[in-house]
């Protein structure tokens, strides 16, 4: 052998870089290997699916969280479909399901621990291994604790069901406050359900098919056929066909309609809902943004006036209305000073409203006289607006003086009738704890949730928890105002964040950041000693962390989805793929942390509560299901006629269909075989219970039994706060609107918006900042979703549109690979990379309407400068359209503004894209829940830039 | 023989350095030899001599843990986090856009005829370019022994498979792979790593090519 090139490596030298660099064994590859062996069922699948191994999961892209049958191979997702064993999605997916692949292997995956190293937001981290991430939490978390106690840590656990663990985690460590995403969306939406029946999502009977107990004994699968369907349907500020987050209702009024059902869709700007009503004899309402109280209170006094309320069911069912209607009836004869007019009257709403008295009534009428039908409202609208309680009251008012509550094609809430979950496993239990504080120099005890930073302090009845004021309470500490610790002073010191990302929409974004980087001026540390971000991408929130622990994405890990569908059902997630890097399940991120806190002296963990417990991800979700369904054996048809009517249900399905079962008559339980995952797994990963109607002893879970128009859970809050001080809420409200509280109204109430043009007091406002903004979510995308570049190619409503410049992306082609000869063109999906022309790319759009946009010169794909009432300026491309009204821009939530490189190509995008809620004014908090005014936000434009050769 | 035994632990010595190089970030010990001139004389060729030097001069700059962070909050920039600046990985620069593209699939069945699989399988990327790096270390391991104990023939086969691993794998995209770092990076250590492994791979296939051509 002949080497001429010899000595271009040099044996010494080498010799001695690698005793330099260490080792010398394999360490990334091993000899020991241990492909997964086929055993005889995966054979038989193998030879079926040519090699694809099949499981049953559900999907998190969206929050809808659709049963899915994930196809892998090598180990690696290949196919998704939807599963049909799911009632909710029943076999269907929309167009995102199908892209979750682009997630769990996207580039911005975080694979490793990683730690801090420049300042907050800066970005700049580096890569530690978990011993040394958990060390340093533990190590802060347990200094934290001795100083200030449990209670200075917040959990907050994002959006999805799957996160009991962190439940158990953080209510075992000590802190009393465990938050969720949804306590930043959409609280005002379920006040309504939860005073009248303590409940809390009313949607339309649309889940079909369903199982349903036949004449005979036989339980039967029924469809949109067998079963009756709305005849109208009023969404209100709700745009299901884009919020995919109730999946049957998109399939489900389409199918109403083609069956007769009347779309009614009050939003000022056409979204998709609103233009499938109409294409289909429905009709849009293009409402003044904010005044939807004003249209129902107009809709309900119409009813009362003309008779129409079913007084049979009120009598039956319903309890106070009689306070209620004469607190309503009050206003009746009253004139409003703003416009001279009745309250409530169909002229006063018009005048209001801006729509016609015409229309009004026409609306009224179809719904005082048809029967069933629903009205639901949502997060368009209602559920993110300060005076949001007022249309959710008379929402929920209307759907029940007419009997549409729990009737057959009427309203439902899922939320009352989706099976019980969690149990002991969400570590509940813990708050109970006892604590001693010392109180004004005395030692006090009492109970860990006692200790509650809202509901003990400044929100009283803060049952959501109040994420949107965060940022104030961090910077300037808690005080005790109620209970055994009145007058306890602490200070917030450590966050863990999963999943979420609340500094893009947590309220308004500035103050987040702000917080974040606040430091102590005394020590120059920051105020928030420990931010800990957990998640499976960068998001913005991530880049203010101190450390970042990376955690399994949707298939990678393990979960039990119960949303929100009408009757029972439950959703096994597992993985269908292994965790990428060293990402981890959420019962393997509880156990480290809390073995780690232990290993440093903290004495309130037990180690029999976590890691010796929880040996296996399946012996956590098994013990969730242990109160699994939990719904009472009631309603017309009778789930289960063999067994006691009125007792509450536990087991699997076909065990209580067989009869095999154990009765406690004294507790009036009936115990059928537990469900498990083993169970699901066998089960296609689903299990389904049956449906009924009328199921009021089950929906309705106020202590009195009725539906509640004077509202005891209200009653009992102004107990509490009898003698203290007056809520921080009621201070705003003062503030905000005028109006005066001294406690919480606990039956009919009324206040004008905020930031209105319909309010007088906010004529100066409307004046100088004449335009209303207004946002919703794309394709009911999450923060984390943009990091996939394929939801860029499917414009949405009119704030998702293809208005870029040019840049470079990946995205995913059909690409065709020949074709066998049937009718289908053979093809694979691939990721390419393609340079997108100006205008060929969703991106964040502004909508304005045609006359707005000549008044200012703007033309489609011209970036104007919008400045909000509190004088913070965004810049935002524009798409000039019919289906918004004048006075009116919306912008899309979260798609804007996007700062975090792990986010895709909407980062290319963010000089030119807004973040919305950057214009939320952060001190405007609702009354009751603390809930920001997303919505609330009056707006000028300031510059108009035309698009130039250098910004194309 | 002798000349191709040496070379050959020569070769696996800088596989195996340059595995650790992109697997991980690297230690104050590390630098203190890179900054002492430890691989002063690795090679002639220019790229590899410069990339020497500037590791090295690098290395001498770290001073404290302050510093030593920053270098390792580059790698992360680099190949870790965020949409990594420069993905380590050969899908990427075949066409894939995703993790486990389908060089992960094919690499992993090179490493299964070696009798091998990635420790974290299904877990880590097979593609990783650090992977790759260590199975060309793995070769010339296997190479040298068969080369000490029944000479030539054997070792034979396992510089034929080095030669097609480096022609289907690393050859075509590792200098792609350091032409981005160079485009990406301002941190000489990164820079001057990225020339080290350019001029290497380049010597490299040429050697095995010629060694193939006997
Ligand atoms: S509606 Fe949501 S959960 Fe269902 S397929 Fe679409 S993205 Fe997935």
């Amino acid at each position: 052998m002949k080497i001429s090139r010899r000595n271009f490596v040099k044996l010494s030298a080498a010799t001695a870089a690698a005793a330099a660099f260490g080792a010398q064994s394999l360490s990334a590859l091993t000899d020991k290997v241990n492909l997964d062996l086929q055993s005889g069922e995966e054979q038989e699948l193998e030879d079926k699916f040519s090699g694809y191994d099949v499981k049953y999961t559900y999907d998190s892209y969206c929050p809808s969280e659709c049963g899915l049958e994930v196809w892998t191979k090598d180990g690696k997702v290949e196919k998704i479909y939807g599963n049909y064993a799911d009632p909710y999605n029943h076999g269907k997916m929309c167009g995102k399901g199908p892209l979750g692949a682009g997630l769990a292997y996207s580039l911005g995956r975080i694979k490793y621990p990683m730690m801090r190293v420049g300042a907050r937001g800066e970005g700049k981290f580096k890569r530690v291994s978990w011993d040394e991430a958990l060390d340093h939490i533990a190590t802060k978390i347990v200094d934290i604790k001795k100083k200030h106690g449990g209670e200075s840590i917040i959990v907050d656990t994002g959006d999805m069901t799957d996160t009991p663990p962190y439940y158990r985690m953080g209510r075992g460590m000590g802190a009393p406050h465990i938050t969720e995403h949804g306590s930043i969306c959409d609280t005002p939406r379920r006040f309504g359900p939860r005073v009248f029946i303590d409940g809390k999502r009313w949607e339309p009977d649309l889940m079909r098919p369903t199982l349903v107990r036949q004449s005979d004994g036989s339980l039967k699968e029924m469809g949109y056929d067998d079963l009756p369907l709305p005849k109208y349907i009023m969404y209100v500020g709700w745009n299901p066909f884009t919020a995919t987050r109730i999946h049957y209702e998109s399939r489900g009024t389409v199918t109403a309609q083609i069956k007769g059902c009347k779309v009614i869709v009050v939003d000022p700007a056409m979204c998709t809902t609103a233009a499938q009503a109409t294409a289909n004899g429905g009709m849009w309402v293009p409402i003044l943004p904010g005044t939807d109280n004003h249209f129902l209170a107009a809709i309900l006094r119409h009813i009362l006036e003309k008779g129409y309320e079913d007084k049979a069911f009120i009598d039956e069912y319903c309890t106070g209305v009689e306070e209620f209607t004469s607190a309503f009836k009050s206003y009746w004869d009253k004139t409003d000073s703003s416009n001279g007019m009745k309250y409530f009257t169909m002229e006063w709403a018009a005048d209001k409203t801006t729509l016609s008295k015409d229309k009004i009534v026409e609306i009224a009428e179809i719904i005082g006289t048809t029967k069933p039908g629903a009205i639901c409202w949502g997060m368009n609208g209602v559920g993110h607006r300060y005076a949001g309680y007022i249309a959710s009251m008379l929402g929920t008012a209307i759907n029940v003086v007419m009997g549409n509550f729990e009737a057959p094609g009427g309203t439902i809430d899922c939320n009352q009738v989706r099976i019980s979950k969690g149990g002991n496993a969400g570590g509940g239990f813990f708050n109970g704890r006892e604590v001693t504080r010392t109180v004004n120099g005395k030692p006090v005890t009492g109970k860990q949730k006692e200790l509650h930073m809202d509901e003990m302090s400044d929100w009283p009845a803060g049952w959501y928890d109040v994420v949107g004021d965060h940022p104030r309470r961090i910077l300037e500490g808690i005080e005790i105002k109620y209970g055994p610790f009145k007058g306890y002073k602490y200070p917030i010191k450590a966050r863990f964040e999963i999943g979420g990302n609340t500094v893009i929409t947590g309220s308004a974004t500035w103050k987040w950041q702000e917080m974040y980087a606040a430091r102590d001026p005394e020590t120059g540390e920051y105020k928030l000693e420990l931010a800990v971000s957990i998640d499976s991408l960068l998001l913005e929130n991530a880049l203010y962390a101190d450390v970042i622990l990376p955690a399994a994405h949707y298939f990678e890990r393990y979960g039990i989805a119960d949303i929100y569908p009408s009757a029972p059902v439950a959703v096994m997630r597992e993985p269908v793929i292994k965790p990428l890097g060293e990402s981890k399940t959420q019962v393997e991120i509880m156990n480290a942390i809390t073995k780690a806190l232990y290993e440093h002296g903290d004495t309130d963990i037990d180690p029999n509560e976590f890691w010796l417990k929880y040996t296996h991800d399946d012996i956590f979700w098994n013990e969730v299901m242990e109160p699994t369904p939990g719904v009472k054996n009631v309603g017309e048809p009778l789930p289960y006629p063999n067994l006691p009517e009125g007792y509450k249900l536990l087991g699997t399905p076909d065990s209580l269909e067989a009869g095999r079962v154990t009765i406690d008559d004294e507790k009036k339980v009936i115990h059928g075989e537990p469900i498990t995952m083993d169970w699901l797994r066998k089960n296609q990963g689903v299990a389904v219970w049956p449906m009924a109607w009328r199921r009021y002893k089950q929906a309705v879970k106020t202590g009195s039994g009725k539906i509640e128009f004077v509202w005891s859970k209200l009653e009992e809050e102004n107990e509490k706060i009898k003698g203290g001080p007056r809520p921080y809420g009621f201070e705003l409200l003062e503030k905000y609107t005028g109006d005066v509280w001294d406690e919480y109204p606990t039956t009919f109430f009324w206040y004008e918006p905020p930031y209105n043009p319909a309010n007088p007091t906010y004529a100066a406002t409307t004046e100088k900042y004449p335009f209303q903004v207004i946002t919703a979510r794309v394709h009911q995308g999450m923060t984390a979703t943009y990091a996939n570049p394929q939801q860029g190619e499917t414009p949405c409503d009119s704030t998702w549109w293809p208005l870029n410049r040019e840049f470079e992306a990946e995205v995913a082609e059909w690409v065709t690979v020949g074709n066998d000869g049937s009718e289908m063109p053979k093809g694979e999906i691939k990721v390419v990379n393609k340079r997108f022309r100006r205008g060929t790319y969703c991106v964040a759009t502004c909508s304005m309407n045609p006359d707005d946009a000549k008044a200012y010169g703007v033309v489609t794909g011209d970036v104007v400068t919008i400045e909000n009432m509190l004088g913070k300026t965004q810049k935002n491309v524009v798409l000039v359209t019919h289906t918004i009204r004048p006075g009116v821009l919306k912008l899309p939530f979260g798609a804007g503004g996007r700062f975090s490189p792990g986010v895709g190509t909407t980062y290319q995008q963010r000089d030119y894209t807004a973040n919305v809620n950057e214009f939320v004014d952060p001190n405007l908090l609702t009354p009751i829940f603390g809930f920001p005014g997303y919505l609330d936000i009056q707006a000028r434009i300031v510059a108009v830039e035309k698009p130039t050769f250098a910004t194309i | 023989m002798n000349e191709l035994l040496e070379m050959t632990e020569a070769r696996m010595h800088v596989y195996n350095m340059l595995r650790n190089i992109f697997a991980n970030e690297p230690t104050m010990k590390v630098l203190k030899s890179l900054s002492n001139g430890v691989l002063k004389d690795l090679s002639e060729n220019e790229d590899v001599k410069e990339g020497v030097e500037k590791m090295a001069e690098a290395s001498r700059e770290i001073k404290n843990t302050r510093d030593l962070d920053e270098l390792h909050a580059e790698f992360a920039r680099l190949f870790l986090m965020g949409k990594m600046a420069v993905p380590p990985y050969e899908s990427l620069y075949k066409g894939g856009k995703t993790l486990m593209g389908d060089a992960a699939v094919a690499v992993r069945k090179e490493y299964l005829e070696e009798g091998l699989q990635v420790e974290k399988l299904y877990q880590e990327p097979d593609d990783h370019i650090a992977t790759e790096f260590e199975f060309m270390f793995f070769l010339c391991k296997k190479t040298v022994a068969a080369l000490k104990k029944s000479g030539e023939k054997k070792a034979g086969a396992f510089l034929a498979k080095q030669r097609d691993f480096m022609e289907t794998h690393l050859g075509n995209w590792a200098p792609q792979f350091c032409d981005k770092i160079l485009d990406s990076t301002n941190s000489d250590f990164y820079r001057g790593a990225a020339l080290l492994t350019k001029g290497f791979i380049e010597e490299d296939s040429r050697f095995l090519k010629e060694a193939g051509e006997k």
